[in-house]
């Protein structure tokens, strides 16, 4: 419920408008960013919500909204470090060794253009899914939307597991591919 | 494609479908460690997987915005140290209470002779029903009975009550309330949106900062661990009390009780109940394009435009049906499309005898009107909590229903007949629908033109 924010005593609040418009411009690709170190998918927007919070605390520490990317990914990889550091919250993480590997190979800036870089964004996706086969999209629609897993699928379109798991992969590989084609060219 | 890509491809996928185990990992790790383009790869797909996850409206990006804009106003401004210091409080609370348990059980030994002569002790009756459902899918509902005084923790996801008295509260997770009794609910943190009906006037919701009193409503709470609660009110008023200040609040208006216990003013603003809402409203789960009109007063509700989505609109939550309501699907089944049932037939629903219904429409109201010739194309579903009795689709008998069934003045029905309904016929794209065995799921394809593509389901009432 949103209300006038209160004085704070000790600290001013965020200019409300920058705040604002930082989180609206980056919630989005931070998701995203949060994904990509082996979050469990269920956790990042509430990792992501936590980045935001420890960035509206700190909003004092950002010298220029145009800085916001790179600050609140390094926000990130701290929030996401911290939660190898507790054993009860590890359940938010896919598996710590593997955050662990990711969070050491991702680099704080990111190519501009590359996938990492990009927002994903709804049309763009969904005119990548345009160019997927029939049969591709019904597996991705069942798996997505439907919250079935490989072998239900398999069951429910007399395929085996194993091929229901090849065709996605295959189909989120193109997806990457047609994503990062789209991205080059927006930006050109 | 050689043997370690393939590996490769199975690691990864089990990964994201939650199936990768010990054993796996550690031979995912040993691939991504000795080709470190494996972790690039492995990101793609993470990133991928998480886009696509977020084309489920559950999860869309709207609605992370929302609820992160009222959670960054209702914390951040809190001094850090307020969250410790609540705990140190709760750990002080509980140590004091473990004690008086400890007494509190001598004593009830000392009167177990004086028990066993009084009559039998029974079991604490049950006030409500609760109905837990699944946090993808919003279906798959588990329910359990409830007695008074019990306590109940919600992680995530979302819970139904059902109170004797008719009252119907959805709850958000996380939360922490207590049914203290069939008429009362003690909220100590999280979202919970209630529709009290006339048994249920006077339903009564606790706060540490203020209590609300139901005058015959819908409306919401929403109850901070710091202990601030908001009051909003969708329908009718309410009485929230704090101390001795009491205020009505009436439809459209909201209220903060602050832990200092004083008043403060809001904005009225609904997206905290955004997932309870559809919930005490009847709508149990909804997919693709169809989605729940966003909570607000009846009249905001009615009038709501989106250009994207397929609107399941709550209209009336109970009306007498008449002794035969003209409808055109009444039976399960598929209608619509090439060789299936047709949209538009002679069907009726039985009424009379003080039987109740309950009503929705869906409804594809875009912002303006799009130009002629043009078609956009809708799918999903949407799954009621009671049985549905039958779907009007014909312009003339939505026009006949809207009297009855609307629950505020509607902004099309000056139009022409033919501008509201589903179009069939060789010179449109036909609309389709199906409804399933069950009776509960409609799911929906509706090619919009330039009129206003809209059906009435007519549900059970409670």
């Amino acid at each position: 419920m949103s209300s006038q924010l209160p004085e704070h005593p000790r600290k001013p609040s965020p200019a409300r408008i920058d705040f604002d418009e930082v989180v609206r411009d980056q919630h989005s690709s931070l998701r995203f960013f949060i994904r990509s170190l082996g979050v469990n998918h269920a956790w990042v927007d509430d990792l992501a919500q936590e980045v935001f919070l420890v960035a509206y605390r700190k909003w004092s520490d950002l010298d220029h909204p145009d800085n916001a990317r790179p600050w609140l990914r390094r926000i990130a990889r701290n929030v996401v470090m911290n939660e190898l550091s507790k054993t009860g919250r590890r359940q938010r993480l896919l598996d710590e060794n593997l955050t662990s590997l990711l969070l050491e190979a991702t680099p704080v800036h990111l190519e501009p253009g590359g996938l990492q870089d990009a927002e994903l964004r709804h049309e763009a996706l969904r005119h990548c899914l345009e160019k997927l086969t029939d049969r591709t999209r019904k597996i991705i629609d069942a798996r997505y939307f439907r919250d079935r897993n490989a072998s239900e699928i398999g069951e429910d379109l007399e395929m085996s597991a194993v091929a229901v798991r090849k065709t996605l992969f295959t189909a989120r590989k193109s997806l990457a591919e047609c994503l990062a084609t789209r991205q080059v060219r927006e930006a050109t | 494609m050689n043997g370690s890509e393939s590996t490769f491809e199975d690691l990864c996928t089990e990964l994201l479908d939650g199936e990768l185990d010990a054993a796996g990992y550690a031979a995912l790790l040993a691939m991504l460690q000795s080709d470190p383009g494996l972790i690039l790869e492995l990101q793609r797909h993470l990133m991928v997987s998480g886009a696509l996850c977020r084309e489920n409206p559950a999860y869309a990006d709207d609605r992370f915005a929302a609820a992160l804009s009222t959670h960054l106003r209702q914390v951040g401004d809190e001094p850090e140290q307020d969250f410790p210091n609540l705990v140190r409080r709760r750990i002080r609370r509980q140590k004091l209470r473990k004690i008086a348990m400890a007494m509190t059980a001598c004593l009830a030994l000392a009167a177990i002779p004086l028990a066993l002569r009084s009559p039998a002790g029974t079991a604490a009756p049950a006030v409500a029903v609760a109905t837990r459902l699944s946090e993808t899918s919003g279906t798959n509902a588990r329910s359990e009975e409830i007695p008074a005084g019990r306590e109940i923790r919600l992680e995530s996801g979302l819970m139904q009550l059902e109170f004797e008295n008719g009252a119907v509260v959805a709850v958000e997770g996380p939360a922490k309330f207590r049914v203290a009794s069939a008429d009362e609910i003690e909220l100590e943190s999280g979202n919970l949106n209630a529709w009290c009906p006339e048994s249920a006037h006077g339903f009564r919701v606790s706060t540490r900062s203020a209590t609300l009193t139901d005058l015959g409503t819908t409306f919401g709470v929403s109850a901070s661990e710091a202990g601030d609660a908001d009051f909003l009110v969708l329908e009718g008023e309410v009485e929230v009390s704090v101390g001795s200040e009491l205020r009505t609040l009436p439809e459209g208006m909201a209220v903060r009780a602050t832990r200092s216990k004083a008043f403060e003013e809001l904005a009225f603003e609904t997206t905290p109940f955004r997932r309870t809402w559809p919930l005490t409203s009847g709508i149990l789960a909804t997919t693709g394009e169809v989605i729940p009109a966003p909570p607000d007063t009846p009249r905001k509700v009615a009038d709501y435009e989106d250009d994207d989505h397929v609107i399941v609109i709550p209209e009336r939550r109970s009306f007498l049906l008449p002794d035969r309501l003209a409808a055109d699907i009444t039976s399960p089944g598929r209608y619509g499309d090439v060789d299936e049932l047709p949209l538009h037939g002679p069907g009726e629903i039985a009424g009379g005898n003080g039987k109740r219904a309950r009503c929705f429409r869906l409804r594809y109201n875009p912002v303006g009107q799009l130009e002629y010739g043009v078609f956009v194309s809708f799918e999903g579903s949407v799954t009621f909590d009671r049985p549905i009795l039958g779907i009007i689709t014909s312009a003339r008998k939505l026009d006949r229903s809207d009297r009855i069934a609307s629950a505020a003045r509607l902004p099309n029905t000056s139009e022409p007949h033919r501008m509201r309904g589903l179009e069939t016929g060789p010179l449109t794209l036909s609309d389709s629908l199906a409804l399933s065995e069950d009776r509960r799921t409609i799911t929906v394809k509706f090619n919009a033109g330039e009129s206003v593509d809209e059906i009435r389901v007519i549900t059970e009432a409670r």
